[in-house]
C-alpha cells in the first residue's frame, strides 16, 4: 500500500515556536538559524489545536461538507462556526477497539444524501490517529460511489504543538479541489485569501475592485477556478499562506506575501503592491487623522501577522505599544519581527496561544491603559480592571479598520465601568503566582 | 457501532464532566488529554480555559503520566481551589495512562484530588455529568460524614447538566427557590450558591430530587452507599400545576408536613393565574391555539409539553427528545406521550418537523432555521441556544409565565 501523504508540522516547515517571552533579537537569530529551541510549558491550559484550526478554514468553504471522524466532542466548535453541512461519526468505546470505518462510510453517505455537498472533508482526530485507522480507503470508496471528492484532512490533535499546523492541513485538503486552468490566467482576476468574512473583508474587496480587479474570495467561493487568477494575496497570512504557496507551486499563480492591510500606511502599501503586481496605477493615499489613543499604553494579543500590523496601527492612532502577545511565531515572521525590533527596541514579545495564566501575570505587571484582543483574553484583562476591547482581525482591515478601532477604543476608555466591576472578584490564581515571572513555566524542551 | 450524527448538539463525556466540575466554585478541573479537547468544550458553551496536560506526540508514544504529575503539581501551586479533579480524555485512556495511580500519589501527600475517567467516547456531555458525580460519591474521603437519617430538610438537586442544558442556572435557582420556599434546604452544588461544601454534603442529604434521567445514576449511588432515598420526576416541572405537584410529593416523601407549604403554593399559584389572565387577551387576539412541536432534552421536553397541553390546552404535533435518554426513561415517557420521538440527528429532526403540521416550534438554535423556512413562529427553549440562561428559564412556578411571555412575543400580532 502506498504511504500516507505526510504533512509537515509548522515546527518542521517554518521552525515555529508556541511559547516564548523575551527580547525579539535572539528570537530572530533562532528563527534564522533554522533550528529554534522548542519550548514546552510545565503548566498549561487548553487551547486551539490543529483540528480546530482546520475546521475553521474548512467550515468557511461554501457548499462543502465536513465529517469529523471521532468522538462527538471533537466537532464541538462547529455549532458556532460552521456555515455549511457537517456530521460527526460519534465514536464510542467499541469503535476505539474494533475500528470505525463503517461509521465513517455511513456518516459520509448520510451527509451527502441530505445536503449534496460538492466535496466532503474527513477530519481525523486523536482517536483514529492513535488507532491508526484506515480512513483513506473509506474516503476513496465513498468518492468513487458518490462521484464527488472526499478528502482526508491530516489532523490528529497531538503531532504539532502549533495549532496553525491545522491551517496547513486544511490547505493540503483544499488544493486537490482546484482545477487546472486550461485557458491561462486572467490579468484582471486575483485570489484573495481570507477566512473571516466580515465588514473588513467587504471593505478590502471594494478597494481592490476600485483597481478594476475581479476578486475571487478563497477558500469560501472561488476554489474551483483559483488557477485562473494572475495573483494571490492574503488578508490572513498565518491562516492561509500554505494555500497561497500551494497555488503558486501547483498552478503557477504567483503568491504575493504581504503584511495584512491593517493600519493606514499598511493599507496603502498593500494596495500599492497589488496595483504594481497587476500592472495597475498605484492609488493615491489619503490619511485620516484619528489620534484617539494619544499617550495611552496599549497591550495587544492577536495572531502574529495581525498583531505586528495592529501594533503599527496603535501607534498611528497616537498610542504607545506596551506589550504584544502572539499565538505563535515562525520563520515567515522574521521580516515583521525585525521591523518590530527596530521600531520598539527592548520591547519583549510574548508567544502563547490562549494561556490566560501567563497573560494575567504579564498584564498585571504591564498595567496597560487598554487591552485589545480576543474575547477570552479581554476578559482576563478586564478582571484586572484594565479597560479591554475585543476587535476581530477582520474589524481592523483597511481604513475602515483604523476608524473602527479608534471609535471602539475611545468608547471603552471613556467608560471603563465593566472592567472596574469585574475586577472586584477574587483572582482564580494564587497570590504566589504573581510573584513569579510570567514565563516561569516555559522551559526549553529536552530532546 | 457508533451512530453518526448530522450536527450533534452536545459535547462529549469529557465536556460534560468539565462543565460539571467547573460550575462548582472551588473545584479545579485538570484535563488530561490533547490540547484541543477542553478548547472545543468551551467554544460550545463559553467559559475559562481549564488547566490541561496538553498531551503531545511524545507522550502519546511513551505515556503521559509524568506529564500529568507535573501538570497536577503545578496546578495545585498556581490555581486557587479546594478540590482538584483530573479528567482523563480519549487520548489518555487509549494510551493506557494510569491516572488513578498518579492521582493517588498526589493524594498521599495530603492533597484533595480525585480522578474521573471521562473519555469523550464514553458518550455525550450528559454522561460526563454522571461520571463526575459518581467519582465524587465513590471517594468517601471527600464527603462529609452522614448523621443518622441525614440533615433534616437537606435536598440534593440532580439532573441539570451545567452549561449543556439550556438555562441550567436559572432553572436550578428556581428549583432551589421553590424548595426553600416550603421550608426545606436545597443543596444546589452549582452556581453562586454552590461549592465544594455542597459536594461534601451530598451524602448528608435527607433526600435526592432527580429532575432528569442524567441524575439517576448518582442518586442510585447515594442510595446504595448511604441509604439516601430519591425522588424522580420525568423532567423539570413547568408552571404552577407541575411545580405544586412536585412540592406536594416532596412534602409527602419527606413526611415533614411543612407549615410553609400551603401559603407558598397559594401565593405562587395566584401569581401564575394573575399572569395568565393578563396574557389571555393577547393570546385570543393572536388567533386560535396553535398545534406545537417541541425539540428539547429529557430535562425540558416533558415539562414543556405538559404545560402547553395541560395549562394552555394546545396539542402536541411533534415531541422530539434529543439527548438519547436511557431505556427506562424512554419507556415511561413513551407511555405518557404517545407522539414522542427520540433523535439526536439534526437531519432526522428536521424531517419530523417538516412532516408535523405544527404551527409553532419550540426548540434550539438548530431549529430556528427550519422554523424560518416553514414560516412558523419559534421559541428558543433548548441547547444550543443564543441565550446565556442567567435568567428567564422555563422551569418551576415562574417558568410557565416566562414561556407564555416568549410565546406571545414569537407569534404575530394582528
Amino acid at each position: 500500500m502506498a504511504r500516507k501523504p505526510q504533512l509537515a508540522t509548522r515546527e518542521k516547515r517554518l521552525n515555529a515556536l508556541g511559547a516564548y517571552l523575551g527580547e525579539v533579537a535572539p528570537l530572530i537569530a533562532e528563527l534564522e538559524s533554522g533550528d529554534a529551541f522548542q519550548r514546552i510549558r510545565t503548566f498549561a491550559q487548553t487551547g486551539p489545536d490543529d483540528i480546530t484550526q482546520a475546521l475553521s478554514i474548512l467550515g468557511a468553504v461554501h457548499g462543502t461538507g465536513i465529517v469529523v471522524h471521532g468522538a462527538r466532542g471533537c466537532a464541538a466548535v462547529l455549532p458556532r462556526t460552521a456555515r455549511g453541512a457537517w456530521a460527526v461519526t460519534n465514536l464510542d468505546q467499541r469503535d476505539t477497539i474494533l475500528g470505525s470505518d463503517k461509521a465513517l462510510s455511513q456518516a459520509i453517505r448520510s451527509l451527502f444524501h441530505r445536503h449534496r455537498p460538492w466535496a466532503i472533508f474527513v477530519v481525523a482526530t486523536p482517536v483514529v490517529a492513535i488507532n491508526n485507522d484506515d480512513i483513506r480507503s473509506a474516503a476513496e470508496e465513498a468518492a468513487e460511489e458518490l462521484k464527488i471528492p472526499v478528502v482526508v484532512v491530516r489532523s490528529d490533535g497531538f503531532r504539532s504543538r502549533i495549532a496553525a499546523t491545522g491551517f496547513d492541513a486544511a490547505a493540503q485538503a483544499l488544493l486537490p479541489l482546484v482545477s487546472p486552468s486550461s485557458a491561462g490566467r486572467r490579468s484582471d482576476r486575483i485570489n484573495l485569501l481570507a477566512v473571516d468574512h466580515g465588514p473588513g473583508l467587504d471593505h478590502i474587496q471594494t478597494l481592490l475592485s476600485e483597481l478594476r480587479l475581479e476578486v475571487q474570495l478563497l477558500p469560501a467561493e472561488g476554489l474551483h477556478q483559483a488557477a485562473t487568477a494572475s495573483l494571490t494575496v492574503s488578508l490572513q497570512p498565518d491562516e492561509t499562506d500554505a494555500l497561497g504557496l500551494g497555488l503558486e507551486h501547483q498552478h503557477g499563480v504567483p503568491f504575493l506575501r504581504l503584511p495584512p492591510p491593517i493600519g493606514i500606511a499598511a493599507t496603502h502599501r498593500f494596495l500599492a503592491a497589488v496595483a504594481r503586481a497587476t500592472g495597475r496605477e498605484v492609488p493615491g493615499d489619503t490619511a485620516p487623522t484619528l489620534e484617539t489613543l494619544t499617550g495611552q499604553r496599549v497591550a495587544l494579543a492577536f495572531p502574529p501577522a495581525a498583531a505586528f500590523a495592529a501594533a503599527d496601527l496603535v501607534e498611528e492612532l497616537g498610542g504607545i505599544v506596551a506589550g504584544v502577545s502572539v499565538e505563535h511565531v515562525d520563520s515567515s515572521h522574521v521580516t515583521a519581527l525585525k521591523d518590530f525590533a527596530t521600531k520598539r527596541p527592548g520591547l519583549p514579545l510574548h508567544v502563547a496561544s490562549g494561556q490566560p495564566f501567563e497573560q494575567v501575570n504579564r498584564l498585571a505587571r504591564l498595567t496597560p491603559d487598554l487591552f485589545i484582543g480576543p474575547a477570552d483574553l479581554a476578559l482576563v484583562a478586564a478582571r484586572l480592571g484594565i479597560p479591554a476591547v475585543t476587535v476581530r482581525p477582520d474589524d481592523l482591515l483597511g481604513l475602515r479598520g483604523a476608524a473602527h478601532l479608534a471609535r471602539q477604543t475611545s468608547k471603552v476608555l471613556a467608560k471603563p465601568t465593566l472592567a472596574a466591576r469585574l475586577a472586584k472578584a477574587p483572582s482564580a490564581y494564587r497570590p504566589a503566582w504573581f510573584k513569579r515571572s510570567p514565563d516561569w513555566h516555559i522551559k526549553i524542551e529536552v530532546k | 457501532m457508533a451512530i453518526p450524527l448530522l450536527r450533534s448538539r452536545t459535547g462529549c463525556a469529557l465536556h460534560g464532566a468539565l462543565y460539571t466540575a467547573a460550575a462548582i466554585p472551588g473545584v479545579v478541573p485538570v484535563i488530561h488529554s490533547t490540547t484541543g479537547c477542553g478548547f472545543q468544550a468551551l467554544q460550545l458553551v463559553g467559559g475559562d480555559a481549564a488547566a490541561s496536560s496538553n498531551l503531545s506526540e511524545k507522550q502519546i508514544v511513551f505515556g503521559g503520566t509524568s506529564r500529568l504529575r507535573e501538570q497536577l503539581k503545578n496546578t495545585i501551586q498556581l490555581v486557587e481551589g479546594e478540590l482538584h479533579v483530573v479528567l482523563s480524555g480519549c487520548a489518555a485512556e487509549m494510551i493506557g495512562d494510569d491516572s488513578q495511580a498518579m492521582v493517588k500519589e498526589v493524594r498521599d501527600q495530603g492533597e484533595t484530588v480525585i480522578d474521573v475517567g471521562a473519555a469523550g467516547f464514553h458518550g455525550s456531555a450528559h454522561h460526563g455529568y454522571g461520571l463526575f458525580l459518581n467519582a465524587i460519591i465513590a471517594r468517601h474521603s471527600v464527603l462529609a460524614p452522614r448523621p443518622e437519617g441525614g440533615i433534616p430538610g437537606l435536598i440534593n438537586i440532580l439532573g441539570l447538566v451545567p452549561r449543556q442544558d439550556a438555562f441550567w442556572l436559572a432553572d436550578l435557582e428556581e428549583l432551589s427557590r421553590m424548595i426553600a420556599g416550603i421550608g426545606l434546604h436545597p443543596n444546589a452544588l452549582f452556581g453562586p450558591d454552590g461549592g465544594v461544601q455542597g459536594l461534601r454534603d451530598l451524602a448528608r442529604a435527607q433526600l435526592t430530587l432527580v429532575v432528569s434521567p442524567w441524575g439517576v445514576g448518582p442518586a442510585r449511588e447515594l442510595e446504595r452507599q448511604f441509604g439516601i432515598p430519591w425522588l424522580e420526576t420525568d423532567g423539570l416541572p413547568v408552571g404552577a400545576d407541575a411545580s405544586a405537584a412536585l412540592l406536594l410529593r416532596l412534602d409527602e416523601v419527606i413526611g415533614a408536613d411543612l407549615p410553609a407549604l400551603e401559603t407558598f403554593l397559594a401565593a405562587e399559584t395566584r401569581r401564575e393565574a394573575y399572569g395568565l389572565d393578563l396574557a389571555a387577551e393577547a393570546f385570543f387576539r393572536q388567533g386560535p391555539q396553535p398545534d406545537f412541536a417541541v425539540v428539547a432534552g429529557s430535562l425540558h421536553a416533558p415539562g414543556l409539553t405538559r404545560f402547553l397541553t395541560g395549562t394552555l390546552g394546545w396539542r402536541a404535533h411533534a415531541m422530539i427528545v434529543t439527548d438519547n435518554p436511557p431505556p427506562e426513561s424512554r419507556t415511561r415517557l413513551t407511555a405518557e406521550f404517545p407522539e414522542i420521538r427520540f433523535s439526536e440527528d439534526a437531519g432526522e429532526i428536521e424531517d419530523i418537523l417538516r412532516d408535523s403540521d405544527a404551527e409553532i416550534i419550540l426548540g434550539s438554535d438548530f431549529e430556528r432555521l427550519a422554523a424560518a423556512e416553514l414560516g412558523l413562529p419559534f421559541v428558543e427553549v433548548s441547547f444550543p441556544t443564543r441565550r446565556l440562561g442567567l435568567a428567564g428559564g422555563h422551569g418551576g412556578f415562574r417558568g410557565g409565565l416566562t414561556l407564555v411571555e416568549e410565546i406571545g412575543r414569537a407569534r404575530s400580532w394582528p
